[in-house]
């Protein structure tokens, strides 16, 4: 079964943002010690912000560093820049931080499917500004966790 | 008609891919088209490419693999998402029936 946690703050950067998602996850015991450098570093390669119509970005990396599958959301009071997951030269502005600890097993093909479906629904974003945080954790559990 | 082996390729091989990986097979399978998926992360398909009839890639990848490689990150973000599923199905179409 998939964990989620749900938190609000603040952060200056990308960076900033992803310690606070990727320290719940290791204070909940749910990943490695080195979780945080390791998305930091992929997502330096690799990045994972969506598009200025979806201001979500899902930093992860891989299963190695994960020890329970789960993912911490973050909603930020103010948005930061990512670069964008189709195009690594354009920024876009991440309202949303879904910091994925995924393992390679079957659950997290439906949990990837899911999560993508709800992205791109065109209420998603809007549900997730208005929610209070524990009806965006609702709002997340239901969608993408089908719990 | 020949299956086309096709590589589905992101950052790590784990996330993106799962999805669209999932999404091209939906797609193959719509039009009737055999396709053999693998998924892998980017920094394997230099090395993996030359095994596949096409490679598809969630992020922009402009490296020379010697195998024709197309973008397909509009299946993630939705921009443009109709034109990449006619991209794919054109080139699935293209490879199934050489």
């Amino acid at each position: 079964m998939t964990e989620l946690f749900v938190l609000e703050g603040k952060a200056a950067d990308w960076k900033e943002a992803l310690a606070l998602t990727a320290g719940k996850l290791l204070e909940e015991g749910c990943v490695c010690e080195d979780f945080y450098d390791c998305c930091v570093k992929r997502e330096q390669e690799y990045p994972t912000g969506l598009t200025e119509s979806c201001p979500v970005a899902i930093p992860h990396t891989s299963s190695d560093h994960v020890k329970r599958q789960s993912i911490c959301a973050l909603r930020l009071e103010e948005p930061v820049a990512f670069r964008q997951i189709d195009d690594d030269e354009a920024e876009m502005q991440a309202r949303f931080v879904l910091n994925l600890a995924l393992l390679n097993d079957h659950e997290h093909i439906d949990i990837m499917m899911n999560l993508i479906h709800f992205l791109k629904d065109r209420k998603t974003v809007e549900e997730m500004e208005q929610a209070d945080l524990d009806g965006l954790s609702e709002l997340l559990r239901k969608n993408i966790l089908l719990q | 008609m020949k299956t086309v082996r096709a590589l589905v390729a992101c950052g790590g091989g784990i996330a993106t891919s799962t999805f669209a990986a999932s999404e091209i097979a939906k797609i193959a399978k719509d039009a009737g088209l055999p396709v053999e998926i693998t998924k892998s992360p980017l920094s394997d398909v230099p090395a993996l490419a030359k095994d596949y009839d096409v490679c598809f890639t969630t992020a922009k990848y402009n490296q020379d693999v010697g195998t024709v490689v197309v973008p397909v990150g509009g299946l993630i973000t939705g921009i443009g998402e109709d034109e990449v599923i006619e991209a794919i199905q054109k080139i699935l179409t293209e490879l199934a029936d050489s």
